[in-house]
């Protein structure tokens, strides 16, 4: 009912039936969790994926729910609730990272990693299958390429639709800056995947 | 429209919606002329389509009733809190009042014991006192004698 894209373009002033559900997560009302879950987990679970890049996603799941959980109470509205989750989202997201690096631990690293060879095959749908795998490898690869924080920006703004300002807000960056980079990602993009030789 | 135009903002716009039909129009015409312009936009459109696929999984029921367990495990935490700080207080006062009822019996027992102490040491000593209780006892007891005495001669 209030998905990320909707809310952030309707944000001020809220409808009562989102205030209601505000009231109710304040309330601790468990229904209300149940349904910021299922509204809610799959963007924050594609900023999580993109964003780390890794596993981990169901622990960051939880993580944003259960901080919305403890620190609702303190969201007085001056943007919408959706920005405020994301923003949570990508504050989860870093801690996860720093978590990584205290532990020596990388991310898969694709940086001298070549692009699978695939043996040519004679079945067409069998070839099919091996080219869309082989597509999908490339992808994963080319995306892994970009920054944590140039992949969370083109999910913001290209997979998820959310615009400029908000994406300024949850990133807590000026909309210049946030412009900017998001236009440097997408060229970094776009040279990965000359590079790649994707069509 | 040039190739460095396209690649410097015209791209840009285009996936942020804000280019006019006209410059939609000149879009088209270049990308049908330019194989590598064309190529930058199918690739960079198909990579977003993949990435809003692999992301856009559907919220699973396992999350959300692991996320229900958790919720309902720190909305009970309070209450078990208070229950945990009741029964230690109630653990403590009444041990505390059990060892004062103890001391108390104790005290008691101490005070008899002294006084029965402070008798027989006063009744075992020499001085005038002592011997005035002495020998008031053994005339108490001398006249209890004669008077069974007597009791019996009569019958």
């Amino acid at each position: 009912m209030f998905s990320g894209k909707n809310d952030s373009k309707s944000s001020h002033p809220k409808s009562d039936s989102e205030k209601k559900f505000i009231a109710a997560l304040k309330k601790k009302d468990i229904r209300a969790y149940e349904r910021l879950y299922d509204e809610y987990s799959n963007i924050v679970g594609g900023i999580a994926r993109s964003y780390l890049n890794a596993g981990d996603v169901e622990d960051v799941i939880q993580e944003v729910f259960l901080r919305v959980y403890k620190s609702v109470k303190r969201f007085k509205g001056d943007s919408a609730f959706s920005t405020w989750l994301y923003r949570i989202t990508v504050n989860v997201c870093k801690d996860f990272l720093k978590k990584y690096s205290k532990r020596s631990e990388t991310v898969v690293d694709f940086e001298d990693e070549e692009v699978p060879f695939k043996e040519p095959v004679s079945d067409v749908s069998v070839e099919h299958k091996v080219a869309a795998e082989f597509e999908r490898e490339s992808f994963e690869a080319i995306m892994s390429k970009l920054s944590e924080d140039d992949r969370l920006f083109i999910t913001l703004r290209d997979i998820e639709g959310l615009d400029y300002e908000e994406i300024s807000k949850i990133v807590n960056k000026p909309l210049g800056t946030v412009k900017s980079r998001i236009h440097y990602a997408r060229k970094k993009l776009r040279n990965l995947l000359k590079k790649y030789g994707i069509e | 429209m040039n190739c460095k135009e396209i690649n410097e903002s015209i791209m840009d716009r285009y996936f942020d919606n804000e280019l006019n039909a006209d410059e939609i129009r000149e879009l088209r015409e270049h990308l049908s002329n330019c194989s590598q312009c064309s190529s930058d936009f199918k690739s960079y459109r198909k990579i977003v389509d993949f990435q809003k696929t692999r992301l856009s999984l559907a919220s699973s029921s396992i999350g959300r009733d692991k996320l229900v367990k958790k919720l309902k495990r720190r909305k009970a935490l309070p209450m078990q809190i208070a229950i945990g700080f009741a029964a230690i207080t109630l653990s403590f006062f009444g041990t505390k009042t059990y060892m004062d009822f103890k001391n108390i019996d104790n005290r008691y027992k101490m005070i008899v014991d002294k006084s029965v102490e402070m008798m027989v040491s006063t009744a075992s000593s020499e001085n005038p006192v002592s011997k005035g209780i002495k020998s008031a006892s053994a005339e108490i007891e001398n006249t209890t004698e004669n008077i069974i005495d007597l009791v019996n001669d009569e019958e």
